[in-house]
C-alpha cells in the first residue's frame, strides 16, 4: 500500500527529472528535493505559525495572568487555557500536525532516492518493478549514472587528494554546518532561562547535526546530498517568511544590541499599541 | 534534564538504526555465488565464503573464520586447481587454497564491487568490476592489462579460447585480445547487459538486455538476429546443443534456434523466471523468483516441478549428477536435488 501509493509515485518522479535533466542523479535530487519542499510549503508556514502562536501565548501577560491564579486548580487552568485558545483563535494541534504530514513524505523521499541508486542487479530488478512502463522506459533508464560531481551517489562521499592518505568526507562536514545552521537561524531566543522548550531546542540544535552527519558519513551520498538541500531549501523557506534569526549565527558586532526575540517581537508591538 | 538529554539521544538512537536500517546502502544484497566440482561446492554470500561436501552439504571451512561486516561476498566463484578466486562488495579480490581456505593472495586496486564472477583463459584471470574496468591477472595477483568499459561490469566474461567478450551496462559487448586487453570489435545491443551471454561453438554470442536476446557474430561483432521480450528479462541465456535458453519477468521460457532466432518451443510458469537455466541429461532447468524449480524436457515437455522455501534469484548449478540452488530469505541456503528433482541434502549457515 505504502509502496504504490507513495513509493512508486516519488520513484517515477525522481526517474522522470533525472532523465529531464540529461542523466544526472546529482541534479535530480537537488530538483526533487525542492519541488517536494515546495509541494509542502503551505504545511511549513501553517506549521510554523502554529509554533509561534504557541510561543507568544507564553509570553502574553494575560494567560500568565490565568497561569498564576489558577496555578493550585489544573482542571480550570485546563478550561481556561481552552477558552484562551478559543479567544485567540489558536489550534494547539497547528504545529504538530503538519509535521506529522511531513514526515511521511519525508521518509518517502527518503526511501525514494534509496530505491533508485542502484548498484546491483537485485536493486535493479526492483526498481525496474516500481517504473511505471507507460511512463518510463526502463531499458532506456538503465544504466543509471549514479556519478555526480566527485561523487559516486550509491556509495557513503569521501574526496581523496592526492597529497592525503585518507579521504575527507566533505559533503558530511557540509550537512553538520547546515543543519546546525538552519537549527540556529530558525530557534527564537527565550526570556525565560527556565523555558523547557528552548533548553530542548538547543539539546536539539547540538544532537541533531551530530545525527545528521553520522548519517551522512556512512549512508550513500545520494542521501547526504539530500540533507545537505534540504536544509538549504529549509533555511530559504524561513528566510522568504521572514522567521530567520541571522543573530544566532552571525557574531554581534562591538556595541551592537541584541536583536529582539521573533516570537517576542509581536508582542511588544503588541503592547505598543496598546499604549 | 538529564533524564531528557537520555530520553533525547536515546530517540536519536532509535531514528539512526531505523533510517540505516531502510537504507540500502549499507545492506547491499545478491543471490548466492555458487560453483562445485566431483567433491565440493563452493557458496560465496553475505559474510561469508563455504566449501561444503558435494555428497551431504556438510562444511569444510568458511571464510573469513570470523564475519566481518564490512566485506561482503556474492559474486560466483572461479575455481581453478589450486585456486578458489571471487571478488567482494567492496574491491579486494581473494585467490583462496580450495583445500583449506587459507588465503594466497589478494588484489586491490579496482574502485568498486566484484558483481560478477571471475573467468580464466590460459594462465591468465580475467575479474569484473563495478568500477567498469576489467583486470587481467596472473595466477598470483598481478596485474597483466586492464580494459575500461563505459560502464558497470556486472557479468563474467566469456573465452572461445582466442578473444575475451564481456558485456557491460554500458549497452556493449567487447571482444578484447586476450594477452593485451586491447579492443578487437565492440557491438551496441541497445539496452544494459546485465547477465553473463551465452557463447555457441560456432561463434555466436547470445546476449540477453533488459527486454531484448541479441546475438553477435564472435568474429565480426555484427549483429546476427534479435528478439523483443516486451514483458521485462531477467534471466541469462544458456546455450545446447545450437539452442538458446532463457525465461521472462512473467514466467515464458523460451528455446530460440541459437543461429537464427527462431522460436523452438516455450512454456509459462507462474513466476519471474531468474539467473541461468542448467542443462541436465534429460533436459533444462529453470528457477522461478517464488521457489519454483522446473525442469523441461528439450522438446519443451514438463518433467517435474519442485517448491522450495524462499526466493530464487539465480538457477541451479550443476555439480557431479547434482543440481545445487541458492537460496535467498528461505531456511536454507544451498539445496541439492538430484537430476530427478528429488531433495539430497540443504545447508543451513549456523547450523
Amino acid at each position: 500500500m505504502w509502496d504504490t501509493l507513495v513509493i512508486t509515485p516519488f520513484i517515477n518522479a525522481l526517474l522522470f527529472i533525472y532523465k529531464l535533466v540529461g542523466s544526472n542523479f546529482g541534479i535530480a535530487i537537488i530538483l526533487f528535493t525542492i519541488l517536494i519542499r515546495l509541494v509542502t510549503h503551505p504545511l511549513m508556514v501553517k506549521q510554523i505559525k502554529g509554533a509561534q502562536g504557541m510561543q507568544e501565548m507564553q509570553q502574553d501577560p494575560e494567560w500568565l495572568k490565568i497561569q498564576e491564579k489558577y496555578k493550585g486548580d489544573k482542571e480550570k487552568l485546563a478550561q481556561e487555557q481552552m477558552a484562551y485558545y478559543k479567544e485567540k483563535g489558536i489550534s494547539p494541534f497547528a504545529s504538530c500536525l503538519p509535521t506529522l504530514i511531513q514526515f511521511p513524505i519525508i521518509i518517502a523521499l527518503y526511501q525514494s532516492v534509496i530505491a533508485a541508486l542502484v548498484s546491483t542487479p537485485v536493486e535493479t530488478l526492483n526498481l525496474a518493478r516500481h517504473v511505471y512502463p507507460q511512463f518510463l522506459d526502463v531499458a532506456n533508464l538503465l544504466p543509471l549514472n549514479s556519478t555526480f560531481l566527485w561523487m559516486d551517489l550509491g556509495a557513503p562521499e569521501r574526496l581523496n587528494l592526492s597529497f592525503l592518505p585518507f579521504g575527507i568526507p566533505v559533503l558530511a562536514i557540509v550537512v553538520v554546518i547546515s543543519t546546525y545552521v538552519q537549527s540556529k537561524l530558525i530557534q527564537t531566543p527565550s526570556a525565560n532561562p527556565k523555558d523547557q522548550a528552548a533548553m530542548m531546542s538547543n539539546m536539539m540544535s547540538l544532537y541533531m547535526p551530530l545525527f545528521m552527519g553520522y548519517l551522512a558519513l556512512t549512508l550513500a551520498s545520494g542521501l547526504a546530498l539530500y540533507f545537505l538541500v534540504s536544509n538549504l531549501v529549509g533555511i530559504g523557506q524561513y528566510a522568504l517568511l521572514g522567521k530567520v534569526n541571522w543573530s544566532n549565527v552571525i557574531p554581534k558586532l562591538p556595541g551592537q544590541k541584541p536583536a529582539p526575540a521573533l516570537a517576542g517581537r509581536k508582542t511588544a508591538d503588541v503592547k505598543k499599541k496598546k499604549k | 534534564m538529564k533524564t531528557k538529554k537520555i530520553v533525547v539521544l536515546f530517540l536519536f538512537l532509535i531514528l539512526a538504526m531505523l533510517l540505516t536500517a531502510c537504507s540500502g546502502a549499507l545492506t547491499a544484497s545478491s543471490w548466492p555465488g555458487i560453483k562445485g566440482n566431483d567433491e565440493t561446492v563452493y557458496v560465496t554470500y553475505a559474510s561469508q565464503v563455504y566449501s561444503l561436501r558435494l555428497k551431504d552439504g556438510s562444511i569444510n571451512w568458511k571464510y573469513p573464520e570470523k564475519a566481518e561486516a564490512a566485506k561482503t561476498f556474492f559474486a560466483q566463484p572461479l575455481l581453478l586447481d589450486d585456486q578458489l578466486l571471487f571478488g567482494d562488495y567492496v574491491n579486494t579480490f581473494y585467490s583462496l587454497d580450495p583445500n583449506n581456505g587459507s588465503l594466497n593472495w589478494t588484489f586491490d586496486e579496482a574502485k568498486g564491487r566484484y558483481i560478477g564472477g571471475a573467468m580464466s583463459v590460459d594462465d591468465l584471470i580475467v575479474a569484473p568490476n563495478a568500477d567498469h574496468v576489467l583486470y587481467a591477472l596472473d595466477l598470483n595477483g598481478n596485474k597483466k592489462w586492464e580494459f575500461e568499459a563505459g560502464h558497470a561490469l556486472w557479468s563474467t566474461p566469456l573465452t572461445d579460447g582466442e578473444a575475451i567478450y564481456v558485456a557491460s551496462m554500458d549497452h556493449f559487448v567487447y571482444a578484447l585480445n586476450k594477452n593485451t586487453g586491447s579492443k578487437i570489435w565492440e557491438a551496441d545491443l541497445g539496452g544494459s547487459i546485465i547477465y553473463q551471454p551465452a557463447l555457441t561453438p560456432d561463434g555466436i554470442l547470445v546476449a540477453a538486455t533488459v527486454n531484448e536476446v541479441v546475438a553477435v557474430n564472435t568474429t565480426s561483432g555484427n549483429v546476427l538476429w534479435r528478439m523483443e521480450i516486451p514483458d521485462g528479462l531477467w534471466s541469462e541465456p544458456v546455450e545446447n546443443e545450437g539452442v538458446v535458453y532463457f525465461g521472462n519477468a512473467l514466467g515464458k521460457i523460451y528455446a530460440l534456434d541459437a543461429a537464427t532466432g527462431d522460436l523452438k518451443w516455450d512454456y509459462t510458469i507462474d513466476q519471474l523466471v531468474a539467473g541461468a537455466a542448467a542443462v541436465i541429461p534429460e533436459g533444462v532447468v529453470f528457477a522461478g523468483e517464488l521457489g519454483k524449480v522446473i525442469a523441461i524436457d528439450f522438446n519443451g515437455e514438463l518433467l517435474w516441478t519442485r517448491q522450495v522455501d524462499g526466493k530464487l534469484y539465480t538457477g541451479p548449478v550443476v555439480a557431479d549428477g547434482m543440481l545445487v540452488l541458492g537460496v535467498v530469505g528461505g531456511e536454507d541456503l544451498v539445496i541439492a536435488f538430484n537430476y530427478e528433482g528429488s531433495e539430497i541434502w540443504s545447508f543451513t549457515p549456523g547450523k
